[in-house]
């Protein structure tokens, strides 16, 4: 009886001392940027690399690309219009067209011109150097080149959720459209499944 | 010692704690510093009141709060950021954690991480959106549209009723893409919604709403469906949004939520021993400001209650209650077992032992306070340049208390979000006050 009394007591400052250790010292690991880290099933980082890899391979191996160098004979400009975000989540874009636009400008197969957002800056230096700059090292307005094609997309999700589990669907649509007639030359298409379950229980 | 004498020091103990009422403080007490700051206007002092009290294990209380602060001083980037952080924290804190249960069991309620109430979490969405409206960015605010879709369809509250406003705002963000069959939808199910509150919520559906059901059930060629609304809601006549013209949208947060209080009840039982049962009760409080007249070019709407959190907030906690009581309990019960074995040891230690556990018993006072009391909504087409807004602010007798002026900016085919938090230091005093002991 005695030394039921005492477990019960010693239970309790075993609890005790539970509640007071509290975590560990923080953690730092350095990891090389492909390798892959799921951790909470949100869009990261892989996914943002593994869809602009393939896209953009396959977009730049289609028929369009040695149609135009053979109607034109130089290589077509292509310009990044707007990529929708119409998922679940606030996924970061300047991420994802950065991948894309380096994939496609490293390929050294199609010319690439400034999007809309970073142009205004450029222009805004022009006119500055219009003004400031000497007259040899000027550059003149109206000199840009006009983008041939336009890239633009939208990225979609499906949630199916049930509890703790979670099945999200990710569709990632581009279309390749013709500046000067609305021709849409190529579309592509990236599907990416995962299946997500949450922890029932922590320390 | 006799037990007679045991009885007597039991006694004296009792008395003294009930003098000396220091003890450890709940949340809501130095929330009333807080929000002071916040009546006065000052929400950046309140913000430094808030850094101060961060606790490791109230973050997500922490985050909602500075959220809301964040949002109501205008830097809305910072607001969305400390709401996703609020987001990530409960999606972790969620799963049921093996030391906290232990320890809520053998100190208080409040040693459980806070995930907040569901129409809580559900509110989170509604003024992150919100935000991204400010900043006219529509594509992020129709993410957190879908986002509380899924909150909406999966949620672990027992209550028979949707919020309202959830999918009246999503409908809103629909219609300011062009998305006229989801913004449909939405306004579909937040007329059910509204319709399904039970008479205690004090929600009726909104007019605006009523008006909305009709003019976008004839946007999108329903008129069937158009002609039942205009019998249902005997409305003859909506104004429409001319292609060209924009819309003004004045969303008006009056007041802020009522606070919890911690009741004790406090009982000897016959072998000397104090047993404490403590249960939270809100301490109901009204805002001043309960409408608002939004006059333009002449033309003028009254707002709508489109979200009455105050009585969101009381519904929560009341159908917890049944829950709360049984832990209350348990918990009793638990502490009264290791006075008892103490006593058993050492008569000087099972004295303290029972002491400390009574004081340390204190309900779970935390709520996200700084939500406002009542949501109010109106809605004016106008055609696109600048205007001059004209804002009355009116009590429940529709006098004028305060008067606002707001220069505006119309785009085309384009939704202006204006909001305005209004909190009166009238709006802080309780209506009946509970005497915490």
């Amino acid at each position: 009886m005695i030394t039921n009394n005492n477990r019960l007591f010693k239970n309790m400052l075993l609890l005790v001392a539970l509640m007071t250790l509290g975590a560990c010292a923080t953690k730092v690991e350095r990891i090389s940027p492909d390798q892959v880290r799921d951790l909470s099933g949100n869009w990261n980082d892989t996914d943002s690399q593994l869809v602009s890899q393939e896209m953009i391979s396959d977009v730049l191996s289609r028929a369009w690309l040695g149609n135009f160098q053979q109607a034109h004979s130089k290589q077509p400009a292509v310009i990044v219009g707007e990529i929708r975000n119409l998922s679940h989540e606030h996924i970061n874009m300047n991420t994802f067209v950065g991948d894309m636009e380096r994939a496609l400008i490293n390929s050294g197969k199609v010319e690439f011109v400034a999007s809309k957002q970073d142009r205004q800056e450029i222009r805004e230096e022009r006119k500055d150097q219009d003004i400031n700059a000497r007259e040899d090292t000027r550059k003149a307005m109206g000199m840009e080149l006009g983008a041939d094609f336009m890239l633009k997309g939208e990225i979609n999700t499906i949630l199916d959720t049930e509890g703790k589990e979670q099945v999200r669907y990710y569709q990632v649509d581009l279309t390749l459209i013709s500046l000067a007639d609305n021709r849409i030359v190529w579309v592509g298409q990236k599907k990416i499944k995962k299946f997500v379950t949450k922890a029932s229980f922590r320390p | 010692m006799t037990v007679v004498a045991k009885k007597i020091a039991r006694l004296c103990g009792a008395l003294l704690l009930i003098m000396t009422l220091g003890g450890c403080a709940t949340y809501s007490d130095w929330v009333g510093h807080m929000e002071a700051d916040i009546s006065s206007g000052q929400p950046d002092k309140a913000l430094q009141v808030l850094e101060k009290h961060a606790s490791s294990k109230d973050a997500v209380l922490y985050l909602l709060n500075r959220a809301m602060l964040q949002r109501m001083a205008g830097d809305y980037e910072a607001s969305n950021a400390s709401f996703e952080a609020a987001k990530a924290m409960i999606s972790r804190v969620s799963a049921i954690s093996v030391s906290e249960q232990g320890s809520a069991l053998a100190v208080n309620d409040m040693m459980r991480s806070y995930t907040g109430d569901y129409y809580e979490q559900v509110l989170i969405h509604v003024f992150e959106a919100l935000n991204y409206l400010a900043l006219n960015q529509p594509d992020q605010a129709r993410v957190e549209a879908l986002q509380l879709d899924v909150k909406l369809k999966t949620h672990g509250d027992n209550s028979n009723y949707e919020d309202g406003f959830a999918r009246y705002l999503t409908g809103i963000i629909y219609e300011d893409l062009g998305e006229w069959d989801d913004a449909m939808i939405a306004y579909r199910q937040a007329y059910d919604a509204y319709r399904r509150y039970p008479q205690q919520l004090e929600m009726p559906v909104p007019q605006q709403l009523k008006a909305d059901l009709i003019r976008l059930a004839d946007k999108t060629g329903l008129d069937d469906e158009a002609r039942r609304y205009r019998e249902k809601f005997d409305i003859k006549t909506v104004p429409q949004i001319p292609g060209h013209d924009g819309e003004l949208v004045f969303i008006l947060n009056t007041g802020l939520v009522p606070l919890k209080r911690s009741i004790e009840i406090r009982a000897i039982t016959e072998s000397g021993q104090l047993v404490t049962v403590s249960m939270p009760a809100y301490e109901d409080r009204r805002p001043t400001v309960i409408a608002a007249r939004v006059t333009v070019d002449g033309g003028s709407v009254t707002t709508d209650l489109v979200e009455n959190v105050d009585s969101l907030a009381m519904d929560a906690l009341q159908k917890q209650k049944p829950l709360i009581l049984a832990r209350a309990i348990a918990r009793a019960v638990v502490k009264t077992k290791v006075s008892k074995e103490a006593d058993r040891n050492n008569d000087a230690l099972g004295l303290l032992v029972n002491l400390a556990n009574a004081i340390t018993d204190r309900a779970d006072t935390r709520s996200w306070s700084t939500l406002p009391n009542r949501i109010c909504l109106a809605r004016l087409p106008l055609p696109a340049g600048k205007h001059r807004i004209e804002i009355d602010l009116l009590d429940h007798l529709d006098n004028v208390v305060a008067k606002k002026k707001y220069d505006v900016d119309i785009a085309a085919r384009d939704k202006r979000f204006i909001t305005l938090n209004w909190i009166m230091a009238n709006d802080l005093i309780p209506i009946n006050p509970l005497r915490a002991r």
